[in-house]
């Protein structure tokens, strides 16, 4: 395994000696990742990343970067890239002066600087537009600016907050293509925030789901689909149905729960003994009508069916309360299910996660 | 996947047109009549267009209309006074021409001067003397006494008898109308314009010999009065911007609620009188004033050594700087909140120094605040009054309380509206140069 390039070790953050915006967190970053914060807004993604550029001070906790403590290393001599959500490029500066800021406040000599702006130019495919200034150029040429001024330097840890949250639809997935290329191409190690999970599960070696300052999960973005380690990674990952039960038993890999009108089996995670469980099953693990085989089959009634072409997406109302999402191929077999129609739904126990039910209460931890 | 961003474009606006069309192609309207209509419609655009520019004209036009009332006309107003020499050409006509015959040497021949004895005669009973003897009396002083004198004798049937002639009368009458300084004035006068009051203006003046010459040594104030505005201007915008700069930049810096607790009390002098602020400015400063008396308090200087400051040009400096600093702030922070922070924050992790980052990165982006601060103080300071007038004693008065004293007390409009044609395009040329080195358009004022 590639050495460990950047550690959190028990970093918290507070602004107001009130809440924590981040909680003690831990986090191992190997060389050459390309590790996703991934988390709501206002969950302590940014704090995190300024903490390890050096703009936010930390409260208490270190920072290693390849082994060395940081926490007192003034920013700029950190020699990190940088990139912000709002391209963050030098107005007055025309795109070879962005560029070429970096390289002058190194000292570097005029031919050789010149040299790699050009080259910089050529490597986010914007080779000729050097003298224009950044208010001529659209976002998305902005944004590759701020890309190569980040990289111009050849630093190989490269931070990234929110890089393409300002771009459309379109761009951005162009975008994603573009970092990941460079990602590749140059063997960077990449720590990327973003609260896009679409963008985190595409880029990502490893995604670190935050929520309220605690990394909740973190993984490989397959597993945090298909595995999510507990009911937020489940609810803020991919669609989920959630299902509020109760514990009745475990017994080793499965557990039964009292929910829906009926007593359903999952994998249990985390939970043990009884009480109050959430079950989560994905839409598209939902079966209609299963087979006998099937561990839990429950009563219901088609509600919403909408028509998605390759897809169908159904609301399924349960007998016993409640309704659920189903999604299913376009089977020949199921073009004659109908809204209105009385159906069976199930899925199979290790499709369904049984978690602890969160606290009702949110809130952040004091 | 891809979760939330805008489509590039809206699929149903576009399948809209596609149908549009196709409804249009399937009816087998020609392509041609489809250009047609659009251009028709483009023209009843264009006329919608027109009008509402129109209304948005009108809307304007009152602003426009006072602008024109209050500051064009008044200032056109004062461009003519300062050269308007016309008093002789209106109220002594007659003299006017004869006086532009003659070449000017030696004294006025006798036919120029029975022209002028008569029409004086004239303009004393109709009572019309006055305008011509005022406006002379600028020129030199004991020309209004002496048009008076002479008028009243000359209307009450005063004149040479048959043997005598006018010059003789005259010089009789009064030793002044031998000399030939006397009649040049009149002469000078006898055009529609004059420069005098520019060059007066400037400590200079017309010689004997017709030629343009300086003042005599102890006559020359103007010029030093203008170059200390001038300085004055340029310290004040200079503290001003030194004093307010970190300021502003703090409050750009601080959250809201805070930099708004700042915001007030930069205004907070605002919403007092500026008379009652000034005049507490000769409090702290006058000799036993609370500054001096804290400065005797701690010994650290002599009951005896008292430091004058106010009531000289120190005392100038110092309230104009505290008066006119809100203006400085206001257009920087206003430019300084628009900068944002990551800037500084990605020039810094780019490897630059924070010294770096501010001299490269933010220092040149808040030049645009700067030149519309420095440009509101020093306009505002060149053509300060008040508090000079109230804290400058002798040597602190600036341009603006000559033109005062000329206006209110010595009764010179010509004079006064020359200063403040000098001043104005002094002003003009200090907006030319900062429109070159910054560029009107990119003020900001708040
Ligand atoms: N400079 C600051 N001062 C006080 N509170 C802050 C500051 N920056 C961020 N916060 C607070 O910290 C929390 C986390 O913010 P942030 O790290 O920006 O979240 P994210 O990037 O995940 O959206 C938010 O509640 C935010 O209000
Ligand atoms: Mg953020």
């Amino acid at each position: 395994m590639a050495p460990v390039c950047v550690s959190f070790r028990k970093v918290s953050k507070n602004y107001d000696q009130q809440s924590w915006v981040v909680d003690s967190l831990n986090l191992d970053v190997r060389e050459g990742e390309f590790v996703t914060l991934l988390g709501p807004s206002g969950s302590g993604k940014t704090t995190c990343l300024m903490m390890l550029a050096g703009f936010e001070e930390v409260t208490s906790g270190e920072i290693l970067i390849r082994g060395e403590r940081v926490n007192d290393i003034p920013p700029h001599k950190r020699g990190l890239g940088l990139v912000f959500q709002n391209y963050a490029l030098f107005p007055h500066m025309t795109v070879a002066g962005n560029l070429a800021f970096p390289l002058q406040v190194r000292g570097m000599d005029k031919a050789e600087i010149r040299a790699r702006v050009d080259e910089a130019l050529e490597m986010v495919h914007l080779s000729g537009l050097g003298a224009r200034l950044p208010a001529q150029l659209s976002g998305g040429q902005q944004q590759r600016v701020a890309l190569a001024r980040a990289l111009i330097f050849h630093p190989t840890l490269v931070l990234m907050d929110e890089p393409l949250g300002a771009l459309d639809k379109q761009l951005r997935e162009y975008m994603q293509y573009e970092i990941k290329r460079l990602h590749e191409q140059l063997g960077l190690t990449v720590i990327y925030v973003t609260h896009d999970q679409g963008e985190a599960l595409t880029l990502s070696s490893r995604v670190a789901v935050f929520n309220e300052g605690r990394i909740q999960q973190i993984d490989a973005p397959d597993m945090i689909y298909e595995y999510p380690a507990n009911a937020f990674t489940a609810g803020f990952i991919g669609e989920n149905n959630l299902l509020q039960g109760e514990l009745l038993e475990t017994d080793g890999d499965t557990c039964a729960v009292g929910a829906g009108g009926g007593r359903l089996r999952g994998t249990p995670v985390g939970v043990a003994g009884g009480g109050e469980v959430l079950l989560a099953v994905r839409p598209e693990r939902v079966l209609i009508n299963p087979d006998g085989d099937c561990a839990n089959a429950l009563d219901g009634r088609v509600g919403d069916l909408v028509y998605l072409g390759d897809y169908m997406r159904a609301v399924v109302e349960l007998g016993g309360g409640g309704e659920l999402i189903a999604k299913y191929p376009n089977d020949r077999g199921k073009r004659d299910i109908k809204a209105g129609q009385p159906v069976k739904v199930g899925w199979h126990a290790e499709d369904c996660r049984v978690f602890p039910a969160p606290p009702r209460t949110g809130g952040k931890g004091a | 996947m891809n979760g939330n961003g805008k489509p590039a474009f809206d699929a149903g606006q576009i399948a809209g047109l596609d149908a549009a069309f196709a409804i249009v192609r399937a009816v087998g309207v020609p392509e041609d009549k489809i250009e047609d209509a659009d251009r028709r419609q483009h023209l009843v655009r264009g006329v919608a267009a027109g009008l509402h520019r129109s209304r948005a004209f009108l809307l304007v036009a009152p602003l426009l209309l006072f602008l024109a009332v209050t500051y064009l006309v008044p200032i056109g107003g004062i461009l003519f006074r300062s050269v308007d020499d016309s008093a002789l050409q209106t109220w002594m006509p007659k003299t006017a021409a004869a006086f532009a015959q003659w070449d000017g040497a030696g004294l006025p021949d006798e036919d120029t001067l029975a022209v002028f004895a008569a029409e004086l005669g004239q303009a004393r009973k109709e009572r019309t003397i006055g305008r011509v003897a005022n406006h002379l009396n600028y020129r030199m002083s004991g020309m209004r006494s002496l048009f008076n004198k002479t008028g009243r004798r000359l209307a009450a049937g005063g004149g040479p008898d048959a043997a005598g002639n006018w010059r003789e009368w005259l010089a009789q009458l009064d030793p002044r109308w031998g000399r030939r300084q006397v009649w040049t004035i009149i002469k000078a006068a006898s055009g529609r314009y004059t420069q005098v009051n520019y060059l007066a203006a400037l400590d200079l003046r017309r010689g004997d010999d017709g030629g343009v010459a300086r003042q005599p040594e102890g006559k020359r104030i103007y010029v030093k009065i203008f170059l200390r505005t001038l300085w004055v201007s340029l310290a004040v915008t200079l503290f001003c911007l030194l004093l307010g700069f970190p300021v502003a930049h703090l409050m750009a810096g601080l959250p809201p609620r805070i930099s708004n607790w700042l915001m007030i009390m930069v205004l907070l002098p605002f919403w007092t009188s500026l008379l009652v602020r000034t005049t507490s400015w000769i409090a702290l400063l006058q000799s036993n004033g609370v500054i001096n008396g804290t400065l005797v308090w701690l010994g650290l200087i002599g009951d005896d050594e008292r430091i004058q400051m106010v009531f000289n040009l120190t005392g100038t400096v110092v309230a104009m700087i505290y008066v006119l600093l809100p203006f400085m702030v206001l257009p920087l922070y206003s430019v300084m909140r628009g900068i944002p922070r990551s800037l500084t924050r990605v020039a810094v992790s780019l490897g630059a120094t924070p010294l770096t980052a501010f001299a490269r990165v933010y220092l040149p982006q808040t030049l645009v605040g700067v030149g519309a601060g420095s440009l509101l103080v020093f306009m505002l300071a060149v053509g300060y009054y008040i508090t000079p007038a109230l804290v400058g004693g002798q040597s602190g008065q600036l341009i603006s309380n000559f033109i005062f004293y000329h206006i209110k007390v010595s009764l010179n409009w010509g004079f006064a509206s020359a200063l403040g044609v000098i001043l104005l395009a002094a002003v003009l040329l200090v907006y030319w140069v900062y429109h070159k080195l910054v560029g009107i358009e990119k003020m900001r004022v708040a």
